[in-house]
């Protein structure tokens, strides 16, 4: 899997390389602003762009802005966005267009190695990651007369998990559960919130992030 | 300043001609006196000719006949004097000296004749040729005080019409003088309010010759002496109305007074007029109070508006007096031609028997139009002496009244401006205010949609003409320049002293409003940088905690990870690097986190004071820094932390800016102020409108109540010094 970094703090994009590499990624590329990225984006074919929110020249949110671009030219590279805080607003601007190939991670998340190798193949054959964190702020937002509290313990475990871009599958191996309770679980939770149930995971994603944040 | 001095002085005489013209000239006044004083004599002599009639009270009648003219030639006589003999070549001095001299002796041989033919007949020589010449005398004495009122005040005639009047004049006098030669009736005394005939007529031979001139030139001579003197009087009103500055204040008070005397001339002629309205008992009334006017006019009030014009002509308030005088003449004139329509006119038409309630009748209607037509009046009289504006009294009564009441909010300029540009009638009004180091266009008249002009307050003494044309007054209180006033006068006029001194007073009273103003600006101009400061700060703060020790943080936590992923394969060495460098990059981040801790509250300054603090500082700087500091206790907090950033910001100023090798701190606190003072020897030409932090330093300062003061030539150091009061 083709893959190219976009961070200006060059200590921790080298080492990141030297993550993925090992892990048997194909480091292609790595740059230090979002203009570079996507001149090499254009020049250079690969899977996943994974890159910092904040980069040179303005230091704000070039990164973001990068990302959209890069979902609206190059659909079929998955962008993996990287940043030292969480923010809501930008994983809404990043799956506007659809959460295809789709992750925003808090960047602590890269410590633990398995879970971000994961979430960079995932991201890179299409799947959406979102960070737990921006699910956890959405769900534990305090609403008054919300359905979400009519949702189960378990039914709002399962719901942050499809929000973060977790497959059933993923989502029973990761509670302990069998693959019929979860689809059981999901299905009491799509009616009580009266949502459609959608096909794919990267629909369901959308559906479940854009109720949570209604 | 003397009128003298601001008349025209063409060369100055050879010293012993000028010697013997001042002789002359006080030779002239005092015969002219003594021969007025006289005449007087003559009178008291015998002071039953003297006859009474209705109308003005006996003691004005004696008055206007005894008192009235010995000052009026006494006064005429002396400033023909002094004129003359400082200004010879002005011919108003000669032309005072001969009207005074000619109406003494009209007025001796008036007399004379009197005392000859009537008092004692046969005492005196000469008494009929006496009462010739009393007669011929008057007209030269008409003739003099025409040209008189033309002269004034530099002894040319600088018109026109003046000169065709004075030409008229002369020779309206001269057929005057042969018409009289044709008269055959008992000839008339001439100055006294109240003709008394005489047994005497003019020689007799010459009757013929002075009818045959009488026969086509009497009635145009007799109609051009009636009305040269109130046409003088109108000529020099009219020049009052072009005149400026000085000759204006000269002109006002002697046309003021022209003015009265030609009405009383005017009314005092009343009776000759060939109508049978005119032939009533009322009419003598007016006419004998109209040759008082004139007598009272022409004897005392023009050579003391004469004599106030020549000494003094810085007069207060002469406007002020003119229209009072409009006022309550124009009251005079309703009140009587009420009562004179209703009483007179009325009662002549039905019986008499309704005599009585005629009177209330007019009363009445006297007292029930009194307040309108005084409203009127007094309109009329502001815009005939003031034109289009209200008295300079009102404006800055009104000014007060309405700054007293107002806030000081935005509109309070504007309301100055109006109140200003109203009141004194101005083309155009600026109110400028002084800002910090600029002075902005805060309000004019008539009011512009705002465009904001600045201008920087570089040299004070330039503004005046920096701020453009018309009279500019600054604003100050206790030498602070607080603002500014422009004035532009329709029509390129300049403002004549009284109206100056109305700007001065009204700059005073504004002060207050501009001070108060001022300080509402800074303050929110201070509020809004120490919002922005703030803001800025946490901007900082961010970043520096984003691309610092987060960033170091993360990294380290990235090479733990890799470690754990080298501990599974078992590659110790790998492990072991990873280590180090996540234990590189925690370190990194620690001293992150320290640096900007102490950015945002240096500890060591709550802990140990600020001699300590300055000293930790200093060993921080990358250059030289020499420390002199005499500070022997703890100071208020407030104190410490404002003295403690002016240090830390001035040596990074020093660093960063100045590229200074040398930095000096010096701090030493007395009783009651703290006074630190950083000077380095760097490039120089700082500013404080400029990026700097300086701006945020004198905010900070000021907020303790302290100052900050800079020199910083450019090449020349910095040096900034910072003072603090601290109990």
């Amino acid at each position: 899997m083709r893959v190219i970094l976009a961070d200006d703090a060059v200590l921790f994009r080298e080492g990141l390389a030297r993550v993925l590499q090992e892990s048997g990624f194909d480091v292609v590329g790595q740059v230090g602003s979002a203009t570079e990225l996507l001149d090499r984006i254009s020049t250079q074919r690969a899977d996943v762009a994974i890159l910092d929110v904040r980069m040179p020249p303005t230091h704000t949110a070039e990164g973001l802005e990068a990302a959209v671009r890069l979902r609206a030219e190059a659909p079929d590279v998955g962008v993996l966005l990287l940043s030292q805080y969480v923010e809501t607003q930008h994983v809404m601007r990043l799956i506007e267009k659809g959460a295809r190939g789709v992750g925003y991670l808090l960047k602590d998340r890269v410590s633990d190695l398995g879970a971000f190798r994961s979430a960079v193949r995932m991201v890179g054959e299409g799947g959406s990651v979102i960070d737990p964190e921006v699910v956890a702020q959405l769900v534990t937002r305090a609403r008054s007369r919300h359905p979400l509290a009519e949702l189960t313990e378990r039914e709002r475990a399962v719901l942050a998990m499809m929000a973060e871009g977790r497959s059933n599958f993923a989502i029973g191996d990761r509670l302990g559960l069998g693959q019929k309770t979860v689809e059981a679980h999901v299905r009491s939770i799509f009616s009580k919130l009266e949502l459609d149930l959608a096909p794919d995971d990267n629909r369901r994603v959308l559906a479940v992030l854009a109720y949570l944040r209604s | 300043m003397r009128l003298a001095e601001s008349l025209v002085a063409i060369a100055p005489a050879r010293t012993g001609r000028r010697l013997r013209v001042r002789h002359l000239g006080w030779a002239l006044a005092g015969l002219a006196s003594s021969v007025v004083v006289a005449s007087r004599l003559l009178i008291a002599l015998d002071p039953f000719t003297l006859l009474f009639h209705p109308g003005p009270p006996g003691w004005l009648w004696v008055t206007g006949e005894a008192v009235a003219p010995v000052f009026g030639v006494v006064t005429i006589s002396l400033l023909g004097a002094v004129v003359v003999t400082r200004h010879p070549e002005n011919l108003l001095g000669w032309a005072f000296l001969g009207t005074a001299l000619v109406a003494a002796l009209t007025l001796f041989c008036q007399e004379y004749a009197v005392y000859g033919l009537v008092t004692a007949p046969g005492l005196l020589p000469a008494a009929t040729v006496a009462a010739w010449a009393q007669i011929w005398l008057y007209y030269a004495l008409l003739l003099g005080l025409t040209l008189g009122l033309l002269l004034f005040p530099d002894g040319r005639l600088p018109n026109r019409l003046s000169r065709a009047v004075a030409v008229v004049a002369i020779v309206a006098t001269c057929f005057a003088l042969l018409d009289s030669l044709g008269n055959t009736q008992l000839l008339g005394t001439t100055i006294r309010e109240e003709s008394y005939q005489l047994p005497a007529t003019m020689p007799v031979a010459l009757w013929g010759i002075g009818s045959a001139f009488a026969w086509w030139t009497g009635i145009p001579v007799f109609w051009c002496q009636v009305l040269l003197l109130p046409l003088a009087s109108l000529c020099l009103t009219l020049r009052l109305r072009r005149a400026q500055d000085e000759q204006r204040h000269q002109l006002t008070w002697v046309a003021f007074a022209g003015a009265i005397a030609a009405a009383g001339w005017l009314v005092s002629y009343a009776d000759e007029v060939p109508h049978v309205l005119f032939k009533t008992p009322l009419m003598e009334v007016v006419d004998s109070w109209g040759d008082l006017v004139w007598t009272f006019g022409i004897m005392i009030a023009v050579p003391v508006a004469a004599g106030f014009a020549v000494l003094r002509y810085r007069l207060y308030e002469i406007d002020q007096v003119i229209n009072r005088t409009l006022l309550v003449g124009g009251l005079a004139v309703f009140v009587a031609g009420v009562y004179a329509t209703v009483v007179v006119g009325v009662g002549s038409a039905v019986h008499s028997s309704f005599g009585p309630a005629l009177g209330l009748v007019a009363a009445s209607i006297a007292a029930v139009g009194f307040a309108p037509v005084r409203a009127r009046l007094q309109s009329l009289a502001n815009r005939l002496v003031y034109g289009p504006r209200a008295t300079p009294y009102e404006v800055l009564a009104d000014f007060a009244e309405r700054l007293g009441t107002a806030s000081a909010d935005d509109e309070m300029l504007g309301l100055m401006a109006r109140l200003l540009g109203e009141g004194m009638g101005l083309e155009r009004a600026e109110v400028w205010l002084r800002v910090g180091r600029e002075l902005r266009l805060a309000a004019s008249w008539p009011p512009e949609p705002d465009g904001a002009v600045t201008l920087a307050l570089s040299q004070e003494e330039l503004l005046p003409t920096a701020l453009g044309s018309g009279r500019v007054v600054m604003v100050r209180e206790h030498g602070d320049l607080l603002g500014a006033l422009r004035v532009v006068k329709g029509g390129g006029d300049r403002l004549d002293p009284h109206e100056y001194r109305l700007l001065e007073d009204l700059a005073r009273q504004a002060a207050l409003v501009l001070r108060t103003k001022r300080l509402i600006e800074e303050l929110r101009a201070s509020r809004q940088r120490i919002v922005g400061s703030h803001d800025e700060v946490r901007r900082r703060l961010e970043r520096d905690l984003h691309d610092g020790a987060q960033r170091s943080l993360v990294s380290a936590s990235l090479a733990l990870g890799i470690m754990d992923g080298q501990l599974s394969d078992g590659s110790v060495d790998g492990a072991r690097q990873s280590l180090e460098a996540a234990a590189d990059q925690l370190r990194r981040g620690l001293a992150e986190l320290r640096d900007l801790a102490r950015g945002i509250h240096p500890a060591i300054l709550v802990e140990s004071g600020l001699p300590a603090a300055i000293e930790s500082l200093a060993l921080r700087m990358p250059i030289q820094v020499d420390l002199t500091v005499t500070i022997d206790r703890r100071l208020a907090r407030a104190v410490e932390i404002s003295a403690y950033y002016f240090v830390a910001e001035a040596l990074t100023n020093a660093v960063k800016h100045a590229r200074a090798s040398v930095v000096r701190v010096a701090a030493r606190q007395s009783d009651h102020t703290l006074v630190i003072e950083v000077s380095d020897d760097g490039v120089g030409g700082a500013d404080v409108t400029g990026g700097s932090g300086l701006r945020g330093l004198e905010d900070r300062l000021s907020a303790v109540g302290g100052r900050l003061a800079m020199e910083s030539p450019p090449l020349g150091g910095t040096r900034l010094v910072a003072e603090l009061p601290c109990a």
